[in-house]
C-alpha cells in the first residue's frame, strides 16, 4: 500500500486574495488556515504536522507555528520552487503513513502585488549569469520558448492562445484578478519583455494565501466534508540553472507525470481536467507535451483548437490560472485548491461537469523541479 | 522584500552588477582576465564542466583548470526589451543566450557584434572578454562566415 492510498484532502481554503494590502504574508497563512480548518470541521491545535513556504521568511514554519502558536511535532519546509506545495502532498503521506503525524497542512502567502507588483523572491542569481542582465525569470522561460519554437515550429501566435484559453475561463471566475476577454491580437500586440515573451504572456501578480489539510482517511470519515483522495504522485527536477537544462524542451514532467499517471493506474485520457504552472504562455505547452495529453510539439495547435476552454474536451486551469486567476509568487497550491473545487463541485459557472479525477502539476524555477498529482473524488 | 542575496554584493561603474565568485568559482573569472575561456577537465573521465571540485560526470575529485577554445553555438536566446537587470536600461535591446561550447557545457551568456534581430539558433560564436568593476568574463560574438 502506497503512502498516498493513507490519506485524504479534507479541508482547503484561500486567504483573501488578488490585492489584500491588510494582510502580511504570516497573515494569509494564517487565515488561509483558519477558513481551511473550518472547511474540514477541524480546530487548528489538531494540526500536529507543518509543510510551508514562502520567500518572506527564512525559517518560515517556525514563523507560521509561531503566528498560530500551534507545536506540531513534524516540520517540512522543502523548497523545489513554485511546484512545492504539490510536493508537499507526498511529503505529508510519508510522514502520516509513518505515524509522524496525523493532521497536516500545507500552506503558503505572499503579499507581491502589496509589495507594489515587484517579484519577490529569496532566489540568488548564479554568480556566473550575475553579468548578462537576464531578467529572472521571464528570461530563462523565453530561452525555452524560443528553442521550443525553432525544433517544433511553435508560434507567437501558440503562445498568445494559451493567455487566451486561461482568461476565457477566468470570466468564468468572480474573483479573478484579470476578467476581461482578450485576443491573440492583444497578446502579440502588448509590450515585448524578453522576446518571444511579450507583457500579456507573463502571469499576473498578485497577493494570495492558502491552505490545504490531510489526514488519515480513518479520520477524515468523522469529518465535514467528502474527502479528496491522491491516486497518484511524483517530484523531480533537471537544473536548476536553465543553462544546466539539457534539453529546453523537456522538462521534468517528463519524469513526474508518467510516473504519476503509472501510480494511478490512469492515463492523460483518463482525467476530467488538468491544472497546470502557467507563470508564463510556453510552460502550459510543455507541461501538456511532457505529461503525455499530446506528442511534443503539438500542444500549440491543441491550444488554438478550443479544447481547454470553457466547454472543450480537455479543460485546463479551470479558474484561469496564474496568468488571469491570482498569481501570488509560488502558484502550485492555488492550482491544488482549484483541483479540491472542482471534484467538490464548488465551481458555479465554471464547474467541470461529473469531475471525477484530475492532475495537477507545478513546475519549480524554470522548469527546473517538477510535482504531479492525480487528485479523485472520495467517497 | 529586499533579500540577503549572497550575490551580487557589488557594482560596476556603470550600475551593472558584478559577480562576487567564491573558491573554485574564481577560475572562470580569473581566465577571462587572461582572455581565455577557464573550465573544468576531469583527469579520470575527460569530461568538462563550469567550474567544479567534484567531477559531474563520474564524481571523480581528480579535476583540474583547463582552457577551452572559447568556442561553440547558439543554443537559444531571447532580446531583452526591458533591462532585466539594474544598469542596463542604456543596452535595451540586448541579447542573453545559451552557448554551448565546442567542448561541452553550456553558458549563459551575452552576444555582442551583431544586431538582435539577425541572432540565430545554431550561429558560431567566439569569446571575446569584457572586464567591469575589475571583474572579467568571457562574451560571445558571431564567427565571421
Ligand atoms: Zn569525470
Amino acid at each position: 500500500m502506497s503512502a498516498l492510498d493513507r490519506i485524504a484532502i479534507v479541508g482547503a481554503a484561500e486567504s483573501d486574495i488578488g490585492h489584500a494590502p491588510h494582510l502580511s504574508p504570516l497573515g494569509m497563512m494564517a487565515q488561509a488556515t483558519a477558513r481551511a480548518a473550518d472547511d474540514a470541521g477541524l480546530s487548528i491545535g489538531d494540526i500536529d504536522g507543518v509543510f510551508v513556504i514562502t520567500p518572506y521568511h527564512h525559517l518560515t514554519s517556525l514563523s507560521y507555528c509561531e503566528t498560530l502558536q500551534i507545536f506540531p511535532r513534524y516540520h517540512d519546509t522543502t523548497q523545489l520552487g513554485g511546484c512545492t506545495f504539490v510536493a508537499y502532498l507526498r511529503h505529508a503521506a510519508a510522514a502520516i503513513a509513518a505515524g509522524m503525524c496525523e493532521v497536516a497542512v500545507i500552506a503558503y502567502g505572499s503579499s507581491q502585488r502589496s509589495d507594489a507588483g515587484k517579484l519577490v523572491s529569496a532566489s540568488e542569481v548564479s554568480t556566473f549569469e550575475v553579468p548578462h542582465g537576464a531578467a529572472y525569470p521571464i528570461s530563462s522561460f523565453a530561452l525555452i520558448a524560443q528553442r521550443h519554437m525553432h525544433e517544433y515550429g511553435t508560434t507567437p501566435e501558440h503562445l498568445a492562445e494559451v493567455a487566451v484559453a486561461h482568461r476565457a475561463w477566468a470570466t468564468l471566475t468572480p474573483n479573478a484578478y484579470y476578467r476581461d476577454p482578450i485576443t491573440v491580437e492583444d497578446v502579440l500586440a502588448s509590450p515585448m519583455i524578453s522576446s518571444p515573451l511579450h507583457r500579456l504572456d507573463c502571469c499576473a501578480v498578485t497577493d494570495g494565501g492558502g491552505a490545504v489539510i490531510v489526514t488519515t482517511k480513518e479520520r477524515a470519515r468523522s469529518l465535514r466534508r467528502k474527502p479528496v483522495h491522491v491516486l497518484g504522485g511524483a517530484e523531480g527536477y533537471t537544473h536548476r540553472t536553465v543553462a544546466a537544462m539539457a534539453d529546453l524542451t523537456i522538462s521534468a514532467g517528463a519524469q513526474t507525470g508518467p510516473a504519476a499517471f503509472a501510480e494511478a493506474g490512469l492515463a492523460p485520457a483518463d482525467m476530467d481536467f488538468v491544472q497546470l504552472y502557467d507563470a508564463f504562455t510556453i510552460s502550459p505547452l510543455m507541461i501538456l507535451e511532457d505529461l503525455g495529453f499530446c506528442a511534443k510539439g503539438e500542444a500549440g495547435p491543441l491550444y488554438a483548437s478550443g479544447r481547454t476552454r470553457p466547454g472543450g474536451d480537455l479543460p485546463v486551469n479551470t479558474n484561469g490560472g496564474g496568468l488571469s486567476y491570482c498569481h501570488p509568487g509560488m502558484l502550485s497550491l492555488f492550482l491544488l485548491i482549484e483541483a479540491i473545487r472542482q471534484l467538490r463541485g464548488e465551481c458555479g459557472e465554471r464547474q467541470v461537469a461529473n469531475a471525477e479525477v484530475g492532475v495537477v502539476h507545478g513546475l519549480g524555477g524554470a522548469f527546473a523541479g517538477a510535482a504531479t498529482a492525480i487528485l479523485a473524488r472520495g467517497d | 522584500m529586499t533579500s540577503a542575496s549572497p550575490n551580487p554584493a557589488a557594482t560596476g561603474g556603470d550600475g551593472k552588477a558584478v559577480p562576487v565568485p567564491r573558491g573554485e568559482e574564481r577560475a572562470w573569472f580569473d581566465g577571462a582576465r587572461e582572455g581565455r575561456v577557464a573550465l573544468t577537465r576531469c583527469r579520470a573521465c575527460g569530461a568538462w564542466s563550469t567550474p567544479r571540485v567534484v567531477c559531474p560526470r563520474c564524481w571523480s575529485q581528480d579535476v583540474e583548470v583547463a582552457t577551452a577554445s572559447g568556442r561553440g553555438e547558439i543554443y537559444s536566446y531571447t532580446v531583452l526589451h526591458r533591462a532585466g537587470r539594474p544598469g542596463f536600461e542604456a543596452d535595451v535591446p540586448y541579447v542573453v543566450a545559451l552557448v554551448t561550447l565546442d567542448e561541452g557545457p553550456r553558458v549563459m551568456t551575452t552576444i555582442v557584434g551583431v544586431a538582435p534581430a539577425e541572432v540565430r539558433i545554431g550561429c558560431r560564436v567566439r569569446a571575446e572578454f569584457v572586464t567591469r568593476g575589475g571583474v572579467a568574463f568571457p562574451v560571445f560574438t558571431p564567427e565571421p562566415a
